[in-house]
């Protein structure tokens, strides 16, 4: 997917600093990236609305009303209503709720799997990394899409099961992204002291490793739910995802598929609320990369080669472009 | 050069092997079992069926099965659609044009309108026009393919009548190139959508990468005209990664092909998958799966060559 290359591109935020501080530092530079905050206030508009606008709506999801079918879109029924006379804006945001629900737990899924997956490769390295490492280059050159229809196909589409499959097909990307951070981190001097002074591995990995290199994954996590609401919706729009009557934007889409000609803002406003979420989250997630990897500001500015020569040293004695400095975090947001 | 080609090609084999495993297993684990096409048939009895696995080499052990289905893979037995009771390999060569054709033009198109707008964004980096298209494209990226063709065929075909909405060419074929050209222009505008606003931020990075670099100062200090030093200096590097990009990207577009062929009629393997998918017709999918994973090493493989062959600072070994 596009935002793979771009994720991928993040390097390992592993600068231990005490809690409070490092997190206003965060609040802050997340809060001056103007797109980012707009994306935020956007996404909790769409969560609010899916999660209330149901219940506060005049109407009723499932009840339909015969006498009102297929109208367009008025002061009654802001986005119309469908073949069986179902208020369309209240589908659309009690859809929101499946969508929304599908990306979040498939994300889940996703960075379950992943992070152990990276965690194991990372940590054992030899050739348990080896083979996990075949096993990422395998799915990856396994089209998604086809292999989310064939999974669809082969164990039927249930809520669960899309949940699963398109968890199961997103992985890989936080598992390499897992392992880079444990592969660096291995060697530093806070992990071979905890390694002296005997603390078991597991607790090694748990309290060490991993919250050190956390960074990377909630920022591939963030765009992860984007891409599990796209490929869901995909999915339900090809008749191969969520059944009736549980309906998700991409299945109101596939029904819009139908009524285009007489009735086509059913295809409309399901599609506009995919693109708002889409959009928010990606700016959320584009806005805590900045955020919360150090290297954006400095490296993301330097020349390859120099971003080569330094890629070995970890990211707090960069020197910054001095260059970059005087353009301000604003600029720099932009360049990666 | 060479040696490098082949050593890229050795290392494609273990994920071939991989990839032709795991096809074997989804095969075995199908509902029914390989012999599931039979079961329709009212002519076919038990007896029938127990002398149709053996024959399949059935009751063999499993690593043996591999190497039989693999052999006969290999040799262009791809197995016997369930629906349409024809060879699967046969199938798929018969739509396999339609969609090369559609993901040409939609590259092509791709590569023509993200060029311009990369440079122009590199440029004049940091300006009102430089923001306009990264939100413009960033917008672009988080339109699903399916609505985007969904909304071309409400304002072009149902509400301007331009446009036809469905299908490779006129019904019964002929027509003049126009006419042709016209059932070519949604579908591939669709295809092509997400990967426009993708080239251009990759060309923008990278070409902001290289004017940022010391021998750009320099040819801007010996006085090089902006235009030479924009085109014939920054481009031509920054084209060798993007290349690359391109063609790592190819095998998206035959995924994504997968929803365009469906929302517009198109006859190419993209709605086979979708046809087959709907109907259970696992042989089909199957073949259709390894044939995407193929296309994602051969794009990966011509990235790395490109990459090599492009930039003569890389020395492979």
């Amino acid at each position: 997917m596009a935002d793979t290359a771009v994720v991928l591109e993040t390097t390992v935020a592993s600068v231990p600093a005490s809690g409070a501080l490092r997190r206003r530092a965060l609040l802050r530079s997340f809060v001056r990236n103007r797109l980012a905050v707009v994306g935020l206030v956007l996404l909790v508009l769409v969560v609010l609305g899916a999660l209330f606008g149901p219940v506060l709506s005049p109407y009723d999801v499932v009840a339909q009303d015969m006498a009102s079918r297929l109208q367009g879109p008025s002061l009654a029924h802001p986005m119309g209503t469908d073949e069986l006379g179902r208020d369309t804006l209240t589908r659309v945001l009690a859809g929101g709720r499946v969508s929304l629900a599908v990306g979040a737990l498939a994300t889940a899924v996703a960075l379950l799997v992943g992070v152990f997956v990276g965690a194991l490769a990372g940590f054992l390295g030899r050739w348990v990394d080896n083979v996990l490492m075949r096993l990422v280059d395998l799915m990856l050159s396994l089209p998604d899409l086809f292999l989310l229809i064939l999974a669809s196909a082969l164990f039927g589409p249930s809520f669960l099961t899309i949940v699963v499959i398109v968890g199961l097909v997103r992985w890989m990307n936080v598992a390499r992204l897992t392992r880079a951070s444990f592969l660096a981190l291995r060697e530093r001097e806070f992990i071979e002291a905890a390694r002296a002074l005997g603390v078991r591995r597991r607790k090694i990995v748990t309290r060490h490793l991993l919250p050190n290199a956390l960074s990377p994954i909630i920022v591939a996590g963030t765009l992860g739910v984007a891409s599990a609401i796209m490929a869901e919706s995909t999915l339900s729009f090809l008749g191969l995802g969520l059944q009736p009557p549980t309906a998700s934007w991409g299945s109101m889409l596939e029904d819009a598929q139908a009524q285009i000609f007489t009735s086509p803002w059913l295809a409309v406003f399901p599609g506009l609320m995919i693109v708002v979420t889409v959009l928010s989250i990606n700016m959320v997630g584009d806005g805590l990369r900045d955020a919360l990897d150090p290297s954006t500001s400095a490296v993301g500015r330097t020349s390859r080669a120099r971003r080569l020569a330094l890629g070995a040293l970890p990211p707090g004695v960069l020197p910054r472009d001095p260059r970059a400095a005087r353009r301000g975090a604003r600029r720099s947001r932009v360049d990666h | 050069m060479t040696r490098y080609v082949l050593v890229r090609l050795v290392q494609a084999v273990p994920i071939l092997v991989g990839i032709s495993l795991l096809a074997f297993l989804l095969l075995k684990a199908i509902p029914g079992g390989p012999t599931a096409a039979y079961y329709g048939s009212a002519s076919v009895t038990g007896e029938d069926l127990e002398r149709i696995e053996r024959e399949l080499g059935l009751d063999q052990p499993l690593p043996v099965q591999y190497l039989v289905w693999l052999g006969n893979f290999v040799q262009g037995d791809w197995g016997i659609s369930y629906v349409a009771r024809r060879p699967v390999l046969e199938m798929l060569l018969e739509r396999l044009p339609a969609t090369l054709q559609l993901m040409s033009a939609a590259v092509l198109l791709a590569v023509v309108v993200a060029l311009p707008l990369g440079v122009l964004a590199a440029v004049r980096r940091y300006t009102w026009l430089d923001y306009t298209l990264t939100v413009t494209s960033f917008v672009g990226l988080s339109i699903p393919v399916f609505w985007l063709g969904l909304m071309l065929i409400v304002v072009f075909t149902v509400q301007l009548g331009w446009l036809p909405g469905g299908g490779i060419g006129p019904p019964g074929g002929g027509g003049d190139w126009v006419t042709r050209i016209s059932y070519f222009v949604l579908p591939t505008v669709t295809l092509s959508f997400v990967s426009v606003g993708f080239f251009t931020r990759y060309l923008r990075a990278s070409l902001i990468e290289v004017l940022n670099s010391d021998h750009i100062r320099f040819a801007r200090a010996r006085g090089m005209s902006p235009r030479r030093l924009h085109l014939r200096h920054g481009l031509r590097n920054a084209a060798i990664p993007f290349v690359t990009v391109v063609a790592i990207h190819i095998p998206e577009y035959l995924v994504g092909a997968v929803v365009v062929e469906t929302i517009f009629s198109w006859p190419g393997t993209g709605r086979l998958f979708w046809e087959s998918a709907v109907r259970f017709d696992y042989p089909v999918l199957m073949g259709l799966l390894v044939i995407g994973s193929v296309l994602v090493i051969v794009s990966n493989l011509l990235a790395d060559v490109a990459y090599a062959v492009l930039d003569p600072r890389i020395r492979y070994g």
